[in-house]
């Protein structure tokens, strides 16, 4: 008996038998089509092969296996990259040594400089977390590849770039960072640049390419600091190997390695082939050490020297000589010279007496007489290319010259010649006074004529020039009325001049022992600011202050021309000068190399 | 001759000695804070304490006179403020260069000088002779700088016949290339001194009963000249070159500092402007020791000379 069950069941499976022919024909055209898809797919892929991974499919790859940018030649100097020994770099530049004539380092102590001489070297030999960028004063990533601050600006994260090396071929990490931070600050060194890590509390390290530092309080110009050869990271075992020796022995990151040092003679440094950012163009940095202006002058003039500046005397001749002009440039310094009021002290601590004084001295036909013009009349602190700068208040300062208003001004302040002897008396006591400068032919013919200047209004000067040990004690104990000197900046930020005069600073650098407590409140708020706009205004009132209360008289911003010889390609000067430049796209002509 | 010896160089500690008072107490008299300065423009108060502290300037003035003297002594020197550096080391690489220029210009005075003074005694008020004089003259006259600077115009600048600087080896071309111009600038105001002073001597001894003699024997000119003459005369000529030494130390601080030479003399200047005592000591020492010892060469060679010279009556 056929169940009923079983008849569907039969039913079921013939239809089955039926479906499952027409689904295998199906199964077996769809699998065709599939195979095919497949393999026409296959086929596309193997035709698409890129088994070098340079982005070029094998059918289309000119150079097969390899990668293709090994054939490229990336910085346009006629060698493919594959045989490049300096990719990035124009092959056909390398070579030559760069000669320098200038005064004599003291050391190589990245951590000890205080002179030109010796960052021109330093600067060559380290590097820094930070620099700036050529030729300017910005500041751009240097072993440090990217930072970060924290909001309330105390934490600076540094992440370095890998793969630095020292000179002596150690890969540079954050604990060599922290080493030199903290030996930088350490007693046994005694360094005089301890002061540039004052706000600096703590150096961590993080990992061995991140380090943190944290600041005391918050410092904006922090970075600007960290440009300075001092912040340089140092191998500790060399430094420690070296003893005593270390300043005539350095080893850094910089662009240049140490050669050598022949004791008051050269200073060689050469090229550093691993150099994170690139080989400098020229083989050798050779720094032979001359003082006399006229002689380095005469060293260019016979072509063996690279670049120099163009001493006053020849001035002319420099401005007739269209060759002299081509290959030169003029920059403006961040530096300002002036001549100092003991404001502690009689008769200046009397502002009246400080503003009559400075509509009394001439001072453009000074600069016109001795400079023949080149330098910038001086009218406030900041020179004009240091941000801060405020043109609107120079064109205004009021205290240029005029006698006239120099004595109306005296007059209305009592400060009057009783006795008719031709010379005012303040305070009971006749305005006689000592004008200090350092030696210096520049300064004895200025003061020829304002001893006249004053003279004129009043006022009996007697000039004195002292060395420069001297005059230095003598404006540190105040042992002075009237003083020449002048400030040019460690760190391109309007700050680094501002502090001369906080209160907090008497007797150094505030030498000029001028208190105002507006402006100290502007100076703390404007270390502090993070608003750029703000910090701007701050710097003009602060400016505004000084050109009213005039504790110094503004005498010059100095402008510097170099020239080169011409066979001598990249140079680049900011305002820090020439000193300051890592000089590793200068390239000399394979004609002169 | 050996007691005389004796009793000229126990004589010369005495004079050092001398030497090292005066100059360690100007030293300490001068103005300004050597730790000061270190600091550069921008005074540190803690590192410069650090300074003071670590270089014995917080020491009792007597302290710091004799632990100085003993270093001296000892060749165990101090380190220098400005270099921090061995003073040892400091002069002894720049005494070579110093010594070689003094060396050559002395020769240059000499070669010079000898020469032109015999001939103007010998054709004496001749055009040659007024010509001498008055070149000498204007030798003398003329300040190291200025004729350091019109050498190096001319013969360096212009004509590109002569280096300038300090040569990696002394005696090598490079050297003599370099030595030339500084040696001329400073042998040439000595030259001079030493020709008026040959002419004058050779005048002298031309006149002599002496020289008369040998003509008459019929010796030819250039023997009595030179050999009967010229010796006679070379005794005030030796005591001048001898006390010349001293000129050329003075001379080579602005010689050396015109044309890059960095011996002794451009070291000394420096250390002076920086205060560097130790150095400025060391150094004055070391010029003393020079001037005491040729002067005793001096001496010795009169004998030589004139072997009717005999110390125990120079001494007396």
């Amino acid at each position: 008996m056929r169940t009923r069950a079983r008849h569907y069941a039969m039913l079921f499976a013939g239809e089955k038998t039926m479906r499952n022919r027409k689904l295998r024909w199906m199964g077996f055209l769809i699998s065709l089509v599939l195979i095919g898809a497949i393999v026409a797919f296959s086929g596309c892929i193997s035709e698409e092969k890129d088994s070098d991974g340079d982005g070029i499919p094998d059918s289309e790859d000119q150079y097969p296996g390899e990668d293709d940018k090994l054939y490229l030649d990336d910085d346009g100097d006629g060698v493919i990259n594959k045989d490049d020994e300096y990719p990035g770099r124009n092959d056909t530049r390398f070579g030559g040594a760069f000669v320098r004539w200038s005064s004599e380092p003291s050391t190589l102590d990245p951590q000890l400089v205080t002179d030109q001489a010796s960052i021109e070297i330093c600067i060559k030999v380290f590097d820094t977390l930070v620099h700036f960028a050529p030729g300017t004063t910005e500041i751009e990533p240097g072993l440090a590849k990217s930072w970060d601050v924290s909001d309330d600006g105390l934490e600076y994260t540094f992440y370095l770039r890998e793969g630095v090396k020292f000179h002596n071929g150690r890969n540079m990490t954050a604990d060599d960072v922290k080493y030199s931070f903290d030996r930088l600050v350490s007693e046994e060194l005694a360094s005089p640049r301890a002061t540039f890590a004052s706000e600096i509390s703590d150096v961590t390290v993080v990992n061995a390419t991140t380090v943190k530092l944290t600041l005391e309080y918050p410092f904006i110009p922090f970075l600007s600091k960290l440009a300075y050869p001092s912040f340089a990271p140092l191998p500790q075992e060399e430094v420690e190997a070296a003893g005593e020796d270390w300043s005539k022995n350095p080893v850094g990151t910089g662009p240049f390695k140490f050669v050598k040092w022949d004791a008051g003679s050269v200073v060689v440094i050469e090229a550093f082939d691993d150099y994170w950012n690139g080989r400098p163009y020229i083989d050798t940095y050779e720094y032979y050490v001359h003082e006399d202006e006229e002689v380095i002058w005469q060293g260019f003039l016979a072509g063996d020297v690279s670049l120099s500046g163009v001493p006053s005397p020849h001035w002319e001749e420099y401005l007739e000589d269209d060759e002299l002009q081509e290959y030169s440039m003029t920059v403006s310094e961040l530096v300002t010279y002036w001549l100092y009021f003991n404001c502690e002290t009689w008769p200046f601590k009397e502002k009246a007496i400080r503003n009559a004084v400075c509509y009394g001295l001439k001072k453009k036909e000074i600069l016109d007489t001795i400079f023949k013009g080149r330098h910038l009349e001086a009218r406030g602190p900041l020179p004009p290319s240091l941000w801060g700068f405020d043109q609107g208040l120079y064109d205004d300062y009021e205290y240029t010259y005029d006698p006239a208003a120099a004595k109306a001004l005296l007059d209305e302040n009592g400060i009057v010649d009783s006795n008719g002897d031709g010379i005012r008396e303040y305070e009971g006591q006749e305005l006689k006074i000592e004008y200090q400068s350092y030696v210096s032919d520049t300064w004895q013919t200025a003061a020829e004529t304002h001893l006249a200047n004053l003279r004129e209004i009043g006022i009996e000067a007697e000039y004195n020039q002292y060395d420069f040990a001297t005059l230095i004690g003598n404006m540190d104990e105040g042992n002075y009325t009237l003083m020449t000197l002048g400030w040019g900046t460690d760190y391109p930020d309007p700050e680094n001049f501002m502090i001369l005069w906080e209160t907090q600073n008497i007797p150094d650098p505030n030498s000029a022992r001028y208190s105002n407590p507006t402006f100290d409140q502007l100076a703390a708020d404007a270390k502090a600011e993070a608003d750029t706009e703000k910090r701007l205004q701050m710097y003009k009132d602060m400016t505004a202050i000084l050109q009213e209360d005039n504790p110094q008289w503004w005498f010059f911003h100095p402008r510097s021309t170099f020239v080169w010889q011409p066979w001598i390609h990249g140079i680049k000067i900011g305002g820090q000068g020439e000193s300051n430049e890592k000089m590793i796209d200068v390239w000399i002509e394979p004609d002169h190399q | 001759m050996r007691e005389y010896i004796l009793k000229k160089i126990a004589l010369m500690f005495v004079v050092m000695f001398g030497v090292y008072t005066i100059v360690f107490i100007l030293c300490i008299a001068a103005p300004g804070d050597p730790a000061r300065l270190a600091m550069g423009r921008r005074d540190n108060p803690e590192a410069r304490d650090i300074l003071r502290e670590k270089w014995g300037l917080n020491d009792p003035v007597h302290v710091q006179f004799y632990k100085t003297l003993i270093s001296i002594v000892t060749f165990d020197f101090p380190t220098s403020f400005r270099y921090r550096e061995n003073v040892g080391d400091l002069v002894l690489a720049r005494l070579p260069r110093t010594i070689f220029l003094g060396v050559i210009a002395i020769g240059v005075s000499v070669l010079i000088a000898i020469p032109a003074g015999i001939v103007s005694a010998y054709r004496h008020n001749s055009i040659i002779d007024n010509i001498t004089m008055v070149a000498s003259q204007v030798g003398v006259a003329t300040p190291n700088f200025w004729l350091g600077l019109m050498l190096i115009v001319v013969f360096y600048t212009k004509l590109g016949m002569f280096e300038i600087g300090a040569p990696d080896t002394l005696l090598s071309l490079d050297g003599f290339s370099k030595v030339i111009l500084p040696a001329v600038t400073l042998g040439t105001g000595m030259a001079a001194i030493t020709a008026r002073l040959t002419r004058s001597s050779m005048l002298g001894v031309i006149r002599e009963e002496y020289i008369m003699t040998a003509r008459a024997k019929g010796l030819t000119e250039r023997v009595v000249i030179l050999k009967h003459a010229f010796r006679n005369a070379l005794l005030p000529v030796i005591t001048v070159v001898g006390l010349q030494f001293p000129l050329i130390v003075g001379g080579a601080v602005i010689t050396e500092a015109v044309f890059g030479w960095h011996g002794l003399g451009q070291l000394y200047i420096s250390s002076i402007a920086s205060r560097d005592y130790p150095v400025i000591v060391t150094t004055t020492l070391i010029f003393a020791f020079g001037v005491v010892v040729i002067n005793l060469i001096v001496d010795l060679l009169y004998s030589v000379i004139d072997p009717r010279v005999e110390f125990e009556k120079v001494t007396a």
